[in-house]
């Protein structure tokens, strides 16, 4: 096992349910927020420990930064489609690319700066979180099945959008907005966000599908020409 | 130069935001409550002016509004019955009032979150956590003098398409979109490129050496430190207060606000199960150490307003 593998089981099996089983005895199951803040911010960490271990070469730090930048550019061109933010279908791709670690990173710093744009808010961390997740999660199953077809590449990234990003940022108003969590008041705000998720998935997996097969061939190329992300010369 | 709290050092900036949203989300007394508010309010416009009416009305409101419905629509607790609701469930007067004390506080929050992405400038972040996530906060960094990089290079480009009948402001929804993935496609090669060759010359000027620091543009003075100690105190005694329990309130049965006393006078509603408790000396600290507290980087503001204006005025 590689030190990353053992921080995160340390991680997800000791450090996450003491953050739970402290929060509900200490603060009387009632500082939900606090606990939900200090579990992200747990669970980012791995991560971006790795990358300070890993000894990156300049080149991907400087590529993953780029990157980052065309995402949070990239909202301009797609600017007639209403509610659409490309930034979570460039970050797919790229990840698909150079590995679900660089999407977990690159996608939690990506929702970090644009809200440095778009203004800072308590859904902050849960954006962070949300993006990171979506990312990671669809460039694993679509790295592991191989799955070169840009039909299904496009609808795995539109669903892992609609419901991972959409569960996890909602989550942020349930535990702000709610005084009694029962199935009525949850289900209430998950609905009242559901457009704006069905619109965020169907545009994501609607750019992935219409651009992926040209910017592939662009990232792959840049990664065999320069030896990146384990790619062999 | 910046002037007022926005000039002082970023870790007394980033105590006064952390304690604030801490403190401002633990205490549930209308005292709190109402001072956060009024102090959140004033520094926003403050900072932002006319911006804040706007975002007032078709931000903030519609929020309140919000939260106050669905906690009084479907929130089941509570003993005083006001109305009954179609769907047979009653509608409490303690669901009603938590409601509002959840609205109010959630808007608050998002009024000194707003006022920190004034603040809290990007530079002052990097500063902060540049040193416990250098490699992060490289990437950060660069990507943040990437974004108007690249939109000047994303007008070009786009410009150039436009010239070639591949524009992606006109036509069908579907053209629009092969246009625009056409142009972020020349995009990442441009920059691509662009970021093997920076980071070639990074290392040749020795990036990743040992030995090296970080450049760092704020330093600590004596109303930085004063400040920032201030602000600790005042965070120690609300948590005393807080472990004490002296702003105590419960609104789930009854609503109780102060915890109960054996001195002062008891005052209850009876109609609506209200209790109001006297408050003990602790929770008049409490109460006034958070008040000061939310109202600092005003009072920072006006006296240096005042004493510019003095010194205006003798020249």
């Amino acid at each position: 096992m590689s030190k990353r593998k053992i921080m995160s089981v340390i991680v997800l099996c000791v450090l996450i349910p003491a953050v739970v089983v402290g929060g509900f005895f200490l603060a009387k199951g009632k500082q939900y927020y606090f606990t939900s803040l200090i579990i992200i911010g747990l669970s980012m960490l791995p991560f971006f420990l790795s990358l300070e271990r890993k000894k990156l070469q300049v080149r991907e730090l400087v590529i993953m930064a780029s990157v980052i930048a065309i995402a949070v550019v990239s909202r301009a061109v797609f600017f007639f489609l209403q509610q659409a933010k490309p930034m979570c279908a460039i970050l797919i791709i790229t990840s698909v690319a150079f590995g679900a670690e660089f999407g977990f990173v690159s996608g939690a710093l990506t929702m970090l700066i644009s809200n440095f744009i778009y203004g800072q808010g308590m859904w902050t961390p849960f954006q962070m979180l949300a993006m990171a997740m979506t990312v990671f999660l669809s460039a694993v199953v679509i790295r592991t099945f191989k799955i070169k077809n840009r039909f299904i590449v496009g609808i795995i990234s539109g669903i892992f959008c609609f419901a991972v990003y959409g569960i996890i940022v909602d989550l942020s108003s349930v535990f702000m907005m709610l005084s009694e969590f029962n199935f009525k008041s949850i289900l209430s705000i998950y609905l009242s966000g559901l457009p704006f998720n069905i619109v965020h998935g169907v545009t994501t997996g609607v750019i992935v599908i219409l651009v992926q097969p040209e910017i592939n061939e662009k990232l792959d190329r840049i990664k065999i020409k320069y030896g990146l992300f384990g790619e062999k010369i | 130069m910046e002037i007022g709290f926005k000039g002082y050092h970023p870790i007394a900036n980033l105590i006064f935001f952390a304690s604030i949203v801490v403190f401002g989300l633990l205490f549930k007394h209308p005292v709190t409550l109402a001072v956060c508010f009024a102090a959140a309010l004033c520094y926003y416009i403050r900072l932002c002016g006319r911006k804040v009416l706007k975002s007032f009305l078709l931000f903030l409101l519609p929020m309140l509004l919000f939260v106050l419905v669905i906690n009084g629509l479907f929130a089941h607790y509570g003993t005083t019955p006001l109305m009954t609701l179609p769907d047979g469930n009653s509608l409490t007067f303690e669901s009603l009032i938590y409601g509002f004390v959840l609205g109010l506080s959630t808007v608050t929050i998002i009024m000194w979150f707003f006022c920190y992405s004034e603040v809290v400038t990007a530079d002052k972040f990097m500063f902060v956590f540049g040193r416990v996530l250098p490699a992060a906060a490289l990437v950060f960094s660069m990507a943040l003098r990437f974004i108007p990089l690249y939109k000047n290079r994303l007008r070009t480009i786009a410009e150039a398409q436009r010239g070639i009948g591949c524009d992606y402001k006109t036509g069908t929804v579907k053209q629009r979109i092969k246009n625009g993935g056409k142009i972020l496609s020349i995009l990442i090669t441009w920059s691509l490129e662009n970021a093997i060759e920076t980071s070639d010359s990074m290392r040749a000027r020795g990036y990743g050496l040992k030995g090296r620091k970080n450049y760092g543009k704020f330093r600590w003075s004596t109303k930085d430190v004063i400040t920032a100690l201030l602000m600790i105190l005042l965070d120690i005694v609300m948590l005393v207060g807080y472990v004490k329990k002296s702003v105590y309130c419960i609104y789930n049965p009854y609503v109780i606000i102060n915890p109960s006393a054996d001195f002062g006078k008891t005052y209850f509603v009876n109609e609506l199960n209200l209790t109001l408790n006297p408050i003990s000396p602790l929770g008049i600290l409490t109460l006034s150490a958070f008040t000061v507290l939310c109202f600092l980087p005003i009072i920072i503001d006006l006296r240096e307003d005042i004493k510019w204006n003095r010194l205006k005025s003798k020249i």
